[in-house]
């Protein structure tokens, strides 16, 4: 059966209020008066994710507002961590607000001693090329035993364990069909 | 809403930090600059700040050729006998009791950044922010509790070392963990029972209560009424922290003299 | 993981071995403590006390890289001692067949072993077969030839002072451990064994997680709900990006990467399918042509006919190893010109990470994506390098975090879970499924414009996914579809090898149905009770939540422990989990419980290896003390390489040991983590963690800056001085080991030394997985 994310946030919602509530002994809360501070995540947009650091996997409940993530929790529904998180996981909110995180394309020229902002248009004709030119100069169709093997060994590929399986079938999928044998990524190391 | 208290079983805690964390990110607390380390094993930052409310401690000792590594998170204890409460100097206090849950916050529109409650504090919790002069301190999240949340510490905490619930049933949690310890041979101690009339923040220690750098019996200051006294005079629209701070200062130099002559007599 | 993680809380007895759960993979902990509530007993098992070891009943020390000295010890024990489980030995695992005469074991090497080319002949690693071509077995255990014989012998050398000698652990701890972990053997209870890299990450790392399998064979403990062997893994998705093959050696769902020689279909088929001739078998891998076909047709789609071989020519074919050490010593020798790395930084992460940048240098081009700057992609700023030297062209594009983007990862226990965007990345910033689509079209459209090289592969790849390609429809070519129908396939049981499917891979097959994408399910049904949330999300294979799950009942179907069955026979079906096995297969007809091996059983004995049937004990590449178990120092089939930087030391120059490993503010290279000031404040600096007595030994005090350095390189660390290290006493030698956080880089918010720059390019036998966590270094006050 298919679950639509509406229905599902429902779910997660009555349950952040309602089992918790519940677990607690609580009865509906009144807000007391005297602490005036709003709660910050009330009228915020919720989206559930999965952390990105260790592959336990656990449920991440991200908190949006006008376009900004103002918090990260861990998702109660989320059978394995039930809400909990590590360090790590409690702090994917610098992850998103950071600003040493990359915006901006940036190429460093040969013999250059600085980065330089470039345009993705002109960074993705450049990687296409080399990526082109490379293959074609060092393509080999057979080997010296006279086996076709239609493969190049100039050109590798690292990566992803932090990709989506989405990106990272597509990954496998571009990588054989250019002829790369140079594969790898961190599940070796 | 009955009383609230949350347990803190460190025989559960495996200083994952989480917690340290947690509370940077729902208070929007910024880092601290640290360097390595502030404290034995991986402590960092060195002490509770106006940026850090929360802390984990590490304690190591070698018993009998085996290791003991334990952890205490250390934060406001939340005092039913607050000396923070009755050192605060300005009319309405600042520093606040929720009479319903027995938690401990400050009222930042009256907090006026004098630091008595910093100095009276037995667990050096409270610390004044230079920035907006206002006492910082562990909130317990009341803004969550009131929206039937979780503190965000016990929320992201993933050992069941910290559980939030009613006071007294904390404490049946906590002497049934602690019942529990005993039979494996450990000395266990619930610390917050009787400390200060009553924590709100419950320790399970299950080392003992030596172990963890916890004041063995803390005490609200004798002199705390002195203060009351000494700044009676002064009316609370021209009650400055400057006021104040003389006030303690000259409070301080009396209880260094006293100490002084006590221990003038034992010799 | 063969089971997951919420099934750690039914163990009876946790071993935390090879792995620090509570530092790397802290949630897990929410079941190791709820195990523990439940009685459970855990046991640590490591070089240093962590803060796993702090919540542990018992602490053993071991020297690193001694875990099959510790764990042959606990097999010896437990097979003299009869506390195996005698019924599951004999019927589920290989135990009961009967090896070639020929095959033998001396001083240190298996029968066949070549010499010249450091290399194992495996005719004599083989089953007797009868006159039909079935495997001989002797149920009674006693043949001479039979592998529990064989084992029994093996191991006899591993008595416990031999192993105290070897792994420094005190004899009244490693039988402390061995007793508390053998009472697992009893039925109905279930031990489970967690590791991670600290097992995996040395010469002879397969056979360090082979020696636990054969101790979990042993002891019944496979199959069953809080038993099994647990890698714990470390990246978010590294099972996804396993599962689809960002590997050298495999293509999507394992298959293998054909060879050069592996001419055509045919005989690719006929290499990697494998054949039983006994009747019962179920020789699952025998749908081999089904799976491979299917993937033929998902990458080159209509270009994929039965005439052109499904273009099976269009696959690249492999000669010899091109894994990452065997990469990166190509790079030293200039064979590669360009590299793209999506979200991997192995200037930091890479062993011998000095000779890996200098390596770099060598790059025509090099295109890095991620979420910040690294040490990889600003190589050419690193400490020793004069940018104006280097002539590589680096392309860094800004990259989505994890929240920006849609679509699935799959954690350690195969579940593959969606998740969903909440947010735009900043700025320019672009997810890894656009940048890849943007790249691939634009060098599929120079093809198609100019021509070139074999062109075809490029050209004619079915790669229609838009401007911004959709991660659903990614996930449902992955999952397959019936092109008659146009239909998504319901699982991999549909696959044909006849063109008329198609499947990304295999192993995912059944995760995007007609029914929906079951990755985003979010429902908490627990009919069993015992955890499995059947409808949570999705796992691989069919959503199985715990493999090899037939072993969790004896031959006649009822559960080893009723009170947690995973499976169980009804008289007309298994009931639980989704089976291991036939859902109708009645327990009488004696299938083999391990339905992926030809024969049926589990192999204790294991003829696939490159080092030798049973996991024997070698000491690391660089060890300071000799073999004591044989005379064979090294793992034999180890390849030591021998490029000017790939230098390797010894304990004359260098007497103490190393390791690397995590911590729990950390994360891998520091790439996602040295640039968030929360967790900056927490581990700001690298550090070196020793004992007081090397301390004392060095002058070295705590917080003292201390210098460390192996025959690779030289790093700086702040001095950790802690009891949590003590000295290993190896046969009346003192040694000394240490212990560094692998996170630091020159690069981020915090900064600090590779601890990579000290480790050896020497790799494991069968995988050439890095040998990390032992190595030989010297200390001294900076």
């Amino acid at each position: 059966m298919e679950f639509s994310r509406r229905t599902f946030l429902k779910i997660s919602g009555a349950t952040t209020a309602g089992a918790i509530l519940g677990s607690l002994g609580f009865n509906l809360l009144k807000p007391k008066a005297a602490y005036a501070q709003p709660l910050k995540i009330k009228y915020a947009k919720e989206t559930t994710t999965i952390c990105p650091y260790c592959a336990v996997g656990c449920g991440q409940i991200v908190s949006v507002k006008d376009g900004k993530v103002i918090n990260v929790e861990g998702d109660p529904d989320h059978p394995i961590n039930q809400g909990s998180l590590c360090s790590k996981g409690s702090a994917l909110y610098q992850i998103a607000n950071n600003d040493r995180r990359l915006s901006k394309v940036q190429y460093r020229a040969a013999y250059a001693t600085e980065w330089k902002e470039v345009s993705w248009d002109w960074a993705l004709s450049k990687i296409a090329e080399k990526i082109k030119t490379t293959r074609d100069k060092n393509w080999v169709t057979k080997d010296k035993n006279g086996n076709v093997v239609n493969r190049t060994e100039a050109i590798a590929t690292f990566g992803g364990a932090a990709l989506d399986n989405e990106e990272c079938y597509l990954y496998s999928k571009m990588a054989r069909a250019l002829g790369l044998v140079y594969i790898e990524h961190c599940a070796r190391i | 809403m009955a009383e609230k208290a949350v347990l803190l079983d460190l025989s559960k805690c495996m200083a994952c930090r989480g917690c340290q964390v947690a509370c940077k990110q729902w208070n929007d607390l910024p880092a601290e600059k640290t360097t390595f380390f502030g404290g034995p094993g991986y402590q960092n930052p060195k002490d509770l700040s106006p940026q850090t409310w929360t802390l984990v401690k590490f304690f190591e000792k070698k018993e009998n050729g085996s290791l003991i590594w334990a952890f205490r998170k250390h934060q406001c204890l939340h005092c039913s006998d607050a000396a923070c409460i009755a050192a605060c100097p300005v009319t309405p206090k600042a520093m606040t009791r929720d009479k319903e849950t027995g938690i401990v916050y400050v009222d930042e529109s009256r907090c006026i950044g004098c630091g008595a409650c910093v100095e009276y504090c037995p667990f050096g919790v409270p610390h004044v922010d230079e920035k907006d002069e206002k006492s910082k301190k562990c909130t317990f999240c009341i803004d969550r509790i009131q929206e039937g949340l979780e503190p965000a510490c016990v929320k992201t905490c993933p050992s069941g070392a910290l559980i939030f619930g009613d006071r007294d049933e904390m404490l049946k949690k906590a002497k049934a963990i602690a019942k529990k310890l005993k039979m494996a041979g450990r000395n266990p101690y619930i610390y917050g029972i009787k400390e200060l009339k009553g924590l709100h923040k419950i320790y399970v220690l299950p080392e003992g209560l030596d172990f963890y750098d916890l004041p063995k019996s803390p005490k609200v200051p004798e002199d705390i009424g002195l203060l009351e006294g000494l700044l009676k005079p002064i009316s609370v629209a021209t009650l400055t922290a400057a006021a104040v701070g003389l006030a303690i200062g000259y409070l301080k130099t009396v209880r260094q003299e006293q100490v002084a002559e006590k221990e003038k007599e034992k010799c | 993981m063969t089971n997951h993680w919420i099934d750690i809380r039914n163990s009876d007895c946790i071993m935390i071995i090879g792995s620090n759960a509570a530092e790397n993979h802290p949630i897990s902990f929410k079941w190791v403590t709820e195990a523990m509530e439940n009685g459970a007993k855990l046991i640590s098992v490591d070089p240093r006390f962590t803060r796993t070891s702090s919540k542990a009943d018992i602490y053993a020390p071991l020297r690193s890289g001694t875990d099959i000295a510790f764990i042959g010890g606990i097999i010896n024990y437990c097979l003299v001692n009869g506390l195996y489980n005698e019924e599951y030995v004999a019927e589920f695992t290989n135990a009961s067949h009967l090896i070639n005469s020929g095959f033998g074991f001396s001083d240190g090497y298996f029968s066949g072993f070549d010499q010249k080319n450091s290399k194992y002949s495996k005719s004599t690693w083989q089953y007797q077969l009868d006159e039909n071509g079935i495997p001989k077995e002797d149920k009674t255990l006693k043949d001479p030839n039979c592998v529990f014989q064989l084992m029994k012998k093996h191991y006899s050398r591993y008595d416990a002072d031999t192993v105290s000698k070897v792994t420094g652990c005190p004899k009244a701890m490693f039988l402390k451990v061995t007793k508390k972990y053998c009472e697992t053997g009893q039925r109905g209870k279930a031990g489970t064994i967690m590791y991670a890299m600290g097992t995996t990450q040395h010469t002879y790392g397969t056979q360090n997680v082979r020696s636990y399998a054969v101790l979990q064979l042993l002891l019944g403990n496979m199959g069953l709900a809080g038993g099994g062997i647990n890698a714990l893994r470390g990246e978010s998705n590294v099972q996804g990006s396993t599962d689809h093959c960002l590997l050298f050696h495999i293509i999507p769902g394992y298959l293998k990467t054909p060879k050069a020689g592996d001419k055509d279909l045919q005989t690719y088929l006929k290499h990697y399918t494998p054949v039983s001739k006994d009747p019962k078998s179920v020789n699952y891998w025998k749908h081999y042509p089904k799976f491979a076909v299917s993937l033929l047709k998902a990458f080159w789609g209509d270009a994929a006919t039965e005439e052109n071989d499904f273009a099976y020519n269009y696959l690249p074919k492999i000669s010899g190893n091109y894994s990452h050490i065997a990469l990166f010593e190509a790079l030293y020798k200039g064979v590669i010109k360009g590299m793209i790395l999506l979200g991997q930084n192995p200037a930091v992460g890479g062993p011998n990470a000095r000779m890996e940048r200098k390596a770099m240098e060598n790059l025509d081009w090099m295109v890095a994506a991620d979420l910040w700057e690294t040490e990889t992609a600003s190589f050419w700023k690193g400490p020793e390098v004069d940018p104006k030297k280097i002539k590589t062209e680096v392309f860094l594009l800004p990259a989505a975090a994890s929240f920006e983007k849609e679509g699935s990862i799959t954690n350690s226990g195969r579940w593959a879970q969606w998740r969903y965007q909440a947010v735009n990345p900043p700025g320019q910033a672009k997810d890894d499924l656009w940048i890849l689509n943007a790249i691939f079209t634009r060098v599929q459209n120079l093809y198609k414009k100019e021509g070139g090289k074999f062109p075809e592969p490029i050209t004619k790849l079915a790669w229609n996914y838009g401007e911004h390609p959709s991660s659903h429809t990614v996930a449902k070519e992955i999952n397959g579809y019936n092109l008659t129908t146009g239909k998504l396939l319901a699982n991999f049981t549909k696959l044909k090898d006849d063109g008329t499917t198609m499947c990304g891979n295999w192993l995912y097959s059944g995760s995007y149905t007609e029914d929906g994408n079951m990755m985003a399910r979010r429902e908490l049904d627990d009919p069993t009770g015992i955890g499995l949330y059947p409808k949570w999300t999705w796992c691989w294979p069919v959503n199985r939540r715990i493999i090899y799950n037939r072993a969790s009942c004896d031959t006649k179907g009822n559960p080893w422990n009723p009170d947690k069955y995973v499976i169980k026979w009804n008289g007309e079906k298994w009931v639980g989990d989704v089976p291991d096995y036939g859902k109708t297969v009645p327990p009488e007809k004696n299938v083999g419980a391990f339905i992926m091996k030809p024969e049926g059983h589990a192999r204790i004995f294991g003829m696939g290896l490159a080092d030798g049937p049973f996991p024997e004990h070698y000491e690391p590449v660089e060890s300071p003390v000799e073999n004591m178990i044989s005379s064979v120092q090294i793992d034999p089939i180890v390849k030591v390489w021998d490029s000017e930087m790939d230098k390797i030391g010894t304990s004359d120059t260098f007497p103490i040991i190393a390791t690397t490993y995590r911590v729990t503010e950390h994360w891998q290279t520091g790439a996602m983590t040295r640039s968030l000031p929360w967790l900056v404040e927490l581990m700001p600096n690298m550090f070196c963690e020793m004992s007081k007595s090397l301390a004392k030994k060095k002058s070295i005090k705590n917080g003292d800056n201390v210098k460390i350095k192996s025959a690779r390189g030289e790093i700086e660390a702040y001095a950790l001085v802690t009891d949590r290290f003590q000295p290993f006493k190896l046969n009346g030698k003192v040694v000394e080991e240490i212990g560094l956080a692998w996170h630091y880089g020159f690069i981020g918010l915090s900064k600090g030394d590779s601890a990579n720059c000290l480790t050896p390019h020497v790799g494991d036998a069968n995988t050439m997985i890095p040998e990390y966590k032992a190595f030989l270094c010297d200390v001294k006050k900076a």
